[in-house]
């Protein structure tokens, strides 16, 4: 399969698949004239769409029934809002000498940096599915899911950073700073969106309030210890006052037989 | 949105759609096709570059270099376009609307000190009392307008540039060289400014006693 597209007509999504894994800073090239965004739009929503919504529906595997949808909308839409949210200070980053880059260009560097990542994070699905099937304890999951994404987002940042810079070639400094902002944005993106994996015993909830920041919120987790309401039942989410009533640590596993499909 | 019984994820849901339907629905009057309409409803924020992008029409400057000017850089955006299909890096395209904008302003000053020398000249026993001035700005305006020529004939070698980048096995040298070209024209046609400016400054002598 060629990698450029065939000129004459419009490149399908399989072709475009290919050039998001190969070759995605020429691809912010070739469509960077405003008049083609039709042709490549599409495509690439759809392959961030299905490829991290097949990752968030593993992820949500974990726990299984109404987790399942919830993990899959929301995988994307972290992608989505830290692409959208870092946008223009990267684009302040990646203009030198008074030349900007346009927003479009911008907008399409962050499409195709998500796309990656959501490809990339297809190829991870069977692994997880697998390891999660084998019922792994509640830390352990997390863990492996925060390796799993850090491993999948690196490329997809090193891919934004890379189509921002004319011509493709990167530049230390605002490299550096734009995997340093995205990624961060995309960590604290990912805990206000959550949960993906729940808490065993926890009541399954759509989104979590704001409270503290993913480094703080991870290290409690993987330390054990996590807000409990009223009767000792473990949470996923608290306010901030009930994220103060952390609980030492306690044998957090799943209950048999629950939550694997 | 709780004051109206909807959880605050559903309110911010549906506020973000309505704004990419709005956006969605500008797209399709801009002359996209449906399908980046459709996209514009989940990846909005993304998308708004397009409506920048086709709300800036470029003017043409209306100076004796118009049509030249508008010649020039439509011949170079069709050869992009036709670079970009085979797949060949033209990253630093972006510029070249900023060259055009500087050296379509270029264009509309000459213009205006055009009028301004036709308005002074035709004014009879007033035109000699400031003929030495006249000349000066004569003078500067043609320096102006050589350059102007100049930076334009640069265009044209960029485009030919530009052509040979398709057959060039190292194309990354080749684009390099391009932008090395274009950041050149850059700096001429921010020199045709300083040109005008100082060409049409009093002496210091002269500024000093008028002070």
């Amino acid at each position: 399969m060629s990698t450029q597209g065939d000129p004459m007509t419009s490149p399908n999504i399989l072709t475009i698949a290919v050039e998001v894994l190969t070759v995605p800073h020429r691809l912010v090239d070739r469509y960077e004239d405003p008049r083609r965004a039709g042709e490549v739009v599409g495509p690439l929503l759809v392959l961030l769409l299905l490829g991290a919504g097949l990752f968030g529906t593993v992820v949500g595997s974990y726990d299984g029934g109404w987790q399942l949808l919830y993990a899959g909308i929301k995988l994307p839409a972290v992608l989505l809002l830290a692409a959208v949210v870092s946008l223009p200070a990267l684009r302040v980053l990646h203009a030198r000498e008074g030349r900007s880059v346009t927003t479009w260009r911008a907008g399409l560097a962050a499409l195709v940096g998500c796309a990656r990542v959501a490809l990339l994070s297809t190829a991870l699905a069977p692994v997880f599915w697998l390891i999660y099937s084998l019922d792994p304890p509640y830390v352990l999951s997390i863990l492996m899911l925060v390796c799993g994404l850090s491993l999948v987002g690196l490329p997809g940042l090193i891919t934004v950073a890379r189509a921002l810079s004319p011509g493709g070639r990167m530049r230390f400094g605002p490299t550096l700073a734009t995997i340093a902002l995205l990624g961060l944005v995309m960590a604290q993106s990912g805990w206000i969106l959550r949960p993906f994996v729940v808490t065993p015993g926890a009541q399954l909830t759509v989104l979590c309030p704001r409270n503290g920041d993913v480094v703080t919120g991870l290290t409690n987790r993987v330390l054990g210890r996590v807000p409990v309401d009223a009767e000792g039942r473990p949470r996923d989410c608290a306010s901030r006052e009930e994220a103060s009533t952390l609980r030492p640590p306690k044998p957090l596993r799943k209950p048999q037989g629950g939550g694997v499909l | 949105m709780s004051w109206i019984g909807l959880p605050s994820w559903a309110g911010a849901a549906i506020v973000y759609g309505s704004l990419g339907l709005t956006v969605g629905m500008l797209l399709v009057r801009a002359g996209h096709p449906v399908s980046t309409a459709a996209a514009s409803l989940v990846a909005w924020p993304l998308l708004l570059g397009l409506l920048q992008k086709r709300e800036r029409a470029p003017a043409p400057s209306g100076g004796p270099k118009a049509s030249a000017i508008t010649r020039a850089f439509e011949a170079l955006d069709e050869l992009l376009m036709q670079q970009r299909d085979q797949g060949v890096s033209v990253a630093w395209a972006g510029e070249l609307s900023e060259l055009r904008r500087a050296l379509e302003a270029a264009d509309a000053r000459i213009a205006m000190v055009d009028r301004i020398l036709d308005d002074l000249r035709s004014s009879g026993p007033d035109a000699a009392a400031v003929a030495s001035d006249l000349d000066a700005l004569a003078a500067a305006r043609e320096r102006a307008a050589g350059e102007l020529d100049a930076v334009l004939g640069g265009v044209h070698r960029l485009r030919i540039q530009v052509g040979l980048l398709a057959l060039s096995e190292i194309r990354d040298e080749a684009s390099q060289a391009v932008e090395q070209r274009l950041r050149e024209l850059h700096a001429r046609a921010r020199a045709i400014d300083e040109i005008s400016s100082l060409s049409a400054a009093p002496p210091p002598a002269q500024a000093a006693s008028g002070a």
